[in-house]
């Protein structure tokens, strides 16, 4: 693959609370192209999450090497990697994890302001993403005064607002109804085609997985599969 | 201690141990009967030691806080008690002459022949009561050791008959050996400790003793320990007849000391008794008889028998009420009828009786009697100390117990908080547990089953933390007030039965709010608990009124049930079920305020929704508060019933604003016309404080007229919300703040206690946080505006500020635990400033003299003039001005006034030396005397017929010391600029002379001379015939000299006059720190408090981390680095403490203020002034140990991995 955004080599990841050792990732290699959709799947427990975790920065490898746009991210601080995140990432997650006293806009706005953008600019990209996320008319609302598929379209208008190059996204129709999840599926795609973000999601819905680009099947911490989409699109399986 | 509020200890601990009981029985029987939720309860408690540990540190401060309290007050109390038997020894009573005894300042009692002692000694001799009865001579005389020169101005000299020993102690000398009297040589003397000591004499030395003016050798031969004849002050004890001789009163004695059967201890007890039957033997029958007849008199008997109803007639004097009512019936006076008019307490309460129906002309007539009735008296000493002992303790112990109730509060608040929280935590197990059947009484026993655990601890802990601070207390007090000339030391000791109340009193107190903590929780939506939705308002109208009706009945016959399900699961021979039952049954019988408590909790079950609604709460608080102005007249139900209907008339608004805002505005109009008709009395009259309630009171009317003129119908409900909670809020902060005397125009004069401190502090506190956390949107707007413009920092600030905003019962509980304690301490430094200033200003208190020498009065006819220029160590260019007076206690009663009584005063004959020269402040001069205080002083020395008055003659309006009891002067107030000249009658007991005076000036507060009348000598000289002699000397020293020096050579030089000298302006200056350094050790036990609320933002903050770990999880994810978590924290508990402080320092500054311009009135030296350093002290401690408690937090909340923090659920 040239250029590929994401490149991962020999990535493994123990996890250990004294009694019990669990291997949760075992020796991962990957690579992910630019502006390529991506679904990570397999059972749980198989690793899907912590590799989204450890690619993202979140977390510490025991072994192995990631590099991000080129960058080898864990050699990095954490202060640096915490900058990198704000700046190069977005996140979505399956509980939506909006920060409850906050309302739409301030929570869409907030990694603007961590980047030191200046609080007008900020807010004003801020609504233009909830307009363009469907939520205009749900702006000064709080996160418990929305439903689950507005919930999740303020998260995803959150993990965009600062143009990231990746999109992690772990189960982001986990919590959602079939109605629900299709409207966010067909939001990542369209922003996707827009924008030429990359997206790496953890799902277990075939239905999603078959939106992707690729999907990555995983067991027990390894890769065991990696099949392209052969569809005639993105989001026409749903 | 004995009592407290006015309850036996005894009694009170084994209510309070009752109470205690009856609950632990209560908990165990549920325990029993529903094991499983007591392992759900206990479970807790050890899963997470540092929280738990947290939660008892709070919850023991109610307990340290009584300890402390009840320790105090045990100390003090012992302290004095130890004075009494160890002073006094078996000294129980002492028997004077009652006529000169006292006369114009002579302070050893008149002389009476030996003879009266032989008869009383064989009249006693066949008594139980009495096993020792001592001929005395009490006299006062200055004494020196020619060795070192070293003296003692005032040294008691006790002439004792070594023959009448028996009943008395023996005299112990230094080395444990008995010494006897007996043995003493002619020439020969014992002296105590006291005396030895500040002479450095030792046996064998050689003392002189000055008898008028006359020096006499004489040998120690024996140095004694305290106590008995030999008292606790400088003592000389000498053969009786060697004392007659040296006083020239050869066969007559001046006192007789009785000991009591039984040792010193035992002694006391009996006292009572035998003061009835000494008092009854010295009873002369006929004027008893007269007594007789004067109280069958028809509306002295009335009296007498409508005091029998009064409720707070003790037992005992009832009986004698009764029994006086019995004899009185009779023809003949008998012994009985002698024993009961012989006894003052009883005669008292009918004196008492007489003049408040303003039966004047009987009362005097009863008073006239009494004073014929016996020309001795009896003063039961020990017992009046013991009873002085029990009175300071118990002041002691309720003075800290009521302004250590904000403390108690705190830490209640503080439990509370910690069980919703525990509640909010626990909440979706709860809602699960709820869902597969739990009853909500079940969450309630798991809760009290928790919380009573943590009780039991902390209540243990907290009592001996709270003796252990008793300690310091103690040792803090002592080395303040050290130890006296009078041989009082501050010792620490505790009695179990406080440690009992304080266990069980915190115990129920606590178990009073975790009950009401665990209902709460209890009150929960399934649904809601089980998704983890926020809670929505929970309607406890969803119980029909039928419903709360049948509980209602239910609880009336909860006992019936108990009895009939015993008897069921009897029948079915379930026979534990039946046991615990009937169990049940006999709890509610046998402690009946479980009962009560149960019906009293489903009736306001039954009301509470109609309080809600507003209009019952308005009804209620109209009613409260018309009773408190017109029937009870006191301030605290008026206050708070006028608090209810503001909060119903809120509620009501709220209502009513929903579907017609028009209404809402109506009501707004009138509430505007209320602020401006105070704006414009403000402008008229130049009062800042009313233009700024006006305005306050303005800006309320037209924010409520503005829901109708933006919406016609149904504004938003969040502005409703926010117009109502305002309006209740702003205007309840408003009255509070408002100074009493504002509203008494209308209401009248009403009473008020210290309570009434604790009570609008609350209430105060109570609206600012109201106010705030129902507009904590408004706050949150601004301080988003104020971070536009810090960068990077501002997402931190929006969220730190946004989270407790969020949370506003939480917050708003902790505010108010901030803001009390810094209240409760910004008022103590501030008024103790005030004090501490004012009395500190020494020429203010003594009237600008530097000097003051007392003189025993037989010494006391001398030319101190004449005397100091003929002394050698001193000279009279070192004196600018030289006084002297003397004091004696007389009656008083206002010529021409309501009340005929005569009530006790101090009569000051002063010489011209001191009238001319003196400087206290006169704070109300008379019209036609002047305009300023050397006229009134010129006048007094003109004209003898004229006086002036101490302030404590003022009737109480606010000033210090107008509520003490004493005689008071009828229709004059401070508020007055002036006054007409009002005449007095002043009755000399003792030689029964009676004179009129003429008030031309009242004295102002903060000096020695609050209850003295000024006046000259030469009215009384005239009356009596005789120079009466000075016994007080004033000297004012000329400018820059050596004050300390002068004041030891005056002594020196007047040692023959036995005269004792004392630096007034360094006593002023010790008072005044001794009163400022009481005054943060005080603060300082105010300031437990604070630890409280430290406690609280230590239990949110981690309580926090618990519930926001996903939260900093995506923060981190999204960008948030690691400092910015800690600074998130930190800036939110800074937000939280300092808001707190901040009310707390708005409220305490405003009502030390109001409580200072009131007082100011009638004492003039005091003035509001800020002790900056003292409250920056306390606001810097609160504020930094706030943060380190939350930096543990923060440090731990910004360590969090975000991959964990993001995968925790």
């Amino acid at each position: 693959m040239e250029d590929p955004i994401i490149a991962v080599t020999g990535v493994t990841k123990t996890y250990s609370n004294g009694k019990l050792r669990v291997e949760a990732l075992k020796g991962i290699d990957l690579e992910v192209a630019r502006g390529e959709i991506v679904a990570v799947m397999g059972p749980s427990g198989c690793g899907k999450t912590t590799l989204l975790n450890c690619l993202s920065g979140l977390d510490n490898l025991d072994s192995g090497e990631i590099y991000i746009e080129g960058q080898k991210l864990h050699a990095l601080s954490d202060d640096l990697r915490t900058d990198y995140r704000a700046r190069r990432m977005g996140f979505v997650f399956q509980h939506y994890n909006l920060l409850p006293v906050l309302t739409s806009v301030e929570n869409v706005e907030l990694p603007l302001l961590l980047s030191g953008v200046s609080s007008r600019k900020a807010r004003g990209l801020a609504q233009e993403m909830l307009e363009m996320v469907g939520l205009q008319d749900r702006m000064n609302h709080i996160p418990a005064e929305l439903s689950g598929g507005q919930r999740q379209r303020v998260t995803i208008a959150r993990a965009l607002i600062n143009q990231p190059a990746i999109v992690w996204a772990d189960e982001p129709t986990g919590d959602l109804d079939t109605e629900s999840s299709k409207e966010i599926m067909d939001l990542v795609i369209r922003l996707n085609e827009t924008n030429r973000q990359t997206f790496m999601m953890v799902t277990h819905s075939p239905d999603v997985g078959m939106m992707a680009d690729r999907i990555i099947r995983m067991r027990d911490g390894v890769i065991v599969g990696s099949d392209e989409n052969k569809t005639e699109g993105k989001g026409h399986r749903f | 201690m004995e009592e407290i509020f006015g309850i036996e200890i005894k009694t009170l601990m084994f209510a309070l141990l009752g109470v205690f009981i009856a609950i632990m029985v209560s908990i165990i029987f549920t325990a029993i009967r529903n094991p499983v939720l007591l392992k759900l309860g206990l479970r807790n408690i050890p899963r997470r030691p540092s929280q738990t540990a947290l939660i008892v540190i709070g919850s023991m401060l109610s307990a340290v806080i009584i300890a402390a309290a009840f320790g105090t007050g045990d100390s003090i109390h012992h302290s004095i008690r130890n004075v009494a038997i160890d002073g006094l020894g078996n000294i129980d009573e002492v028997i004077t002459l009652s006529d000169g005894s006292e006369s114009f300042g002579s302070p050893v009692p008149a002389y009476f022949p030996m003879a009266r002692f032989q008869g009383l000694k064989n009249d006693v001799e066949s008594s139980e009561n009495i096993d020792g009865l001592m001929p005395q001579v009490v006299e006062i005389a200055g004494v020196t050791n020619p060795d070192n020169s070293l003296f003692s101005g005032r040294t008691n000299v006790v002439g004792i008959s070594p023959y009448h020993m028996d009943g008395f102690n023996d005299f112990i000398r230094q080395d444990k050996e008995r010494v006897f009297l007996r043995d003493l040589a002619p020439g020969e003397i014992l002296i105590n400790e006291a005396l030895s000591s500040e002479l450095d004499a030792i046996d064998g030395n050689t003392l002189r003793l000055f008898v008028n003016d006359v020096p006499v050798d004489l040998i120690i031969h024996a140095t004694i320990e305290l106590g008995g004849f030999a008292g606790i002050e400088p003592t000389i004890v000498m053969p009786l007849i060697a004392t007659q001789i040296l006083f020239q009163e050869s066969g007559k004695i001046n006192s007789i000391a009785v000991s009591n059967t039984g040792d010193a201890t035992q002694g006391a007890e009996g006292s009572q008794e035998t003061i009835r039957e000494l008092r009854m033997l010295f009873a002369d029958p006929s004027v008893a008889n007269k007594l007789r007849i004067l109280l069958n008199t028809g509306p002295i008997l009335n009296v007498i028998t409508s005091k029998l109803n009064e409720k707070q007639i003790d037992i005992e004097l009832q009986t004698d009420l009764r029994n006086l009512i019995v004899e009185l019936e009779e023809s003949e006076t008998s012994s009985e009828l002698i024993r009961i008019v012989s006894d003052e307490n009883v005669m008292n309460e009918i004196a008492l009786g007489l003049n408040t129906r303003n039966l004047y002309e009987e009362e005097r007539r009863l008073d006239v009697l009494l004073r014929d009735l016996s020309d001795m008296k009896v003063d039961g000493v020990k017992k009046t100390l013991l009873d002085l002992a029990n009175l300071i303790g118990s002041t002691v112990t309720t003075f800290f117990l009521v302004m250590g109730l904000f403390s108690v509060m705190v830490g209640s608040l503080l439990i509370f908080l910690i069980f919703v929280m525990l509640a909010a935590a626990r909440r979706t197990e709860m809602g699960i547990f709820r869902a597969i059947g739990a009853q909500r009484t079940h969450l309630i026993q798991i809760f009290v089953f928790e919380g009573t655990t943590y009780n039991l601890i902390a209540a243990a802990v907290g009592t001996v933390v709270g003796f252990l601070l008793t300690f310091v207390i103690v040792k803090a007090a002592g080395s303040i007030f050290g130890s006296g000339d009078d041989g009082f030391s501050l010792s620490y000791h505790v009695e179990l039965s406080s440690a009992v109340v304080a266990y069980c009193l915190s115990m129920v107190i606590t178990f009073a709010t975790v009950g009401f903590s665990a209902y709460r929780v209890s009150r929960m939506n399934i649904i809601e608990a089980v998704r983890d939705l926020p809670e929505s308002t929970n309607s406890d109208l969803s119980e029909t009124l039928q419903v709360r009706s049948i509980r209602v009945w239910y609880s009336l016959i909860r006992p019936a049930t108990y009895m009939l399900r015993s008897v069921r699961h009897v029948s079915h021979a379930r026979f534990v079920n039946g046991f615990l039952n009937f169990c049940g049954f006999l709890l509610w019988i046998i402690v009946f305020p479980i009962w009560v408590s149960d019906i009293l909790w489903a009736i306001s079950r039954l009301i509470w929704p109609f309080f809600k609604q507003g209009w019952l709460m308005f009804l209620f608080g109209t009613v409260l508060m018309l009773f408190g102005v017109l029937i009870w007249s006191q301030t605290a139900p008026f206050s708070i019933g006028f608090s209810l209907m503001i909060i119903g008339l809120g509620l009501v608004l709220r209502q009513v604003c929903q579907y017609a805002p028009q209404i809402t505005s109506i009501f707004g109009i009138l509430v505007a016309t209320v602020g401006i008709s105070l704006i414009i009395h403000a402008t008229n009259g130049h009062e800042l404080f009313s233009g700024v309630i006006g305005s306050i009171v303005l800006l309320v009317g037209m924010f409520m007229i503005w829901p109708a003129m933006r919406y016609r119908a149904h504004p938003p409900t969040q502005l409703v919300d926010r117009l109502a909670f305002s309006f209740i809020g702003i205007l309840g902060l408003v009255f509070w703040i408002t100074p009493f005397d504002l509203v008494e125009p209308i209401t009248g004069e009403l009473e008020a206690e210290i309570e009434m401190f604790f009570i609008s502090g609350v209430a105060m506190v109570a609206a600012a946080v109201w106010t705030i956390m129902h507009n904590a949107d408004l706050l949150l707007r601004m301080v988003s505006i104020v971070s536009n413009k810090i960068g990077r920092l501002r997402p931190v600030i929006l969220i730190a500020v946004a989270y407790p905003l969020s949370a506003k019962f939480r917050t708003g509980l902790t505010l108010a635990m901030f803001s009390l304690v810094v209240f409760t301490l910004v008022i103590m430094s501030i008024l103790g400033e005030a004090f501490g200033s004012a009395l500190e200003d020494s020429d203010e208190v003594t009237g600008h003299w530097d000097i003051e020498g007392t003189i025993a009065s037989a010494n006391g006819g001398m030319d101190i003039g004449h005397a100091i220029s003929e002394a050698d160590l001193i000279s009279e260019s070192e004196f600018d001005a030289i006084g002297s007076y003397v004091r004696s206690p007389v009656e008083m009663r206002q010529s021409n006034a309501e009340n005929q009584r005569w009530d006790r005063f101090v009569l000051q004959a002063s010489d011209h030396g001191f009238l001319g020269n003196t400087e206290h402040k006169i704070r109300v001069i008379a019209k036609g005397y002047g305009t300023t205080e050397d006229d009134v002083w010129s006048a007094l020395i003109q004209d003898p017929n004229l006086a002036v008055i101490g302030a404590g003659a003022v009737p109480d309006d606010g000033g210090p010391g107008g509520g003490r009891p004493g005689f008071k002067i009828e229709g004059i107030s401070f508020k007055e600029k002036s006054i007409n000249p009002i005449d007095v009658q002043v009755l000399d007991p003792v030689s029964n002379k009676e004179w009129t005076y003429t008030i031309i000036g009242i004295l102002d507060y903060g000096n020695d001379s609050e209850n003295v009348l000024v006046t000259s000598k030469s009215k009384l000289e005239e009356s009596f015939g005789f120079t009466i002699p000075s016994t007080i000397y004033r000297f004012r020293a000329v400018d820059g000299i050596d004050l300390d020096s002068v004041t030891k050579n005056l002594e020196t030089t007047f040692i023959r006059n036995g005269m004792e000298t004392v630096n007034l302006q360094e006593k002023v200056r010790n008072e005044a720190a001794q009163s400022r350094a009481f005054n943060r050790l005080f603060t300082a036990f105010m300031g437990l408090g604070l630890i409280v609320g430290i406690a609280a933002l230590g239990v949110i903050s981690m309580r926090a981390v618990v519930e926001r770990r996903q939260q900093i999880g995506t923060l981190r994810a999204i960008g948030y680095r690691k400092w910015m978590v800690q600074w998130s924290f930190v800036i939110e508990s800074s937000f939280v403490a300092l808001l707190g402080i901040f009310i707390g320092l708005i409220l305490g500054g405003v009502t030390s203020y109001n409580i200072i311009v009131s007082i100011r009135e009638g004492f003039d030296g005091i003035e509001f002034s800020i002790p900056f350093v003292q409250i920056s002290i306390i606001v810097a401690l609160a504020y930094i140990f706030s943060i380190l408690t939350t930096l543990l937090a923060a440090r731990q909340a910004s360590e969090i991995a975000p991959s964990d923090a993001l995968r925790y659920e």
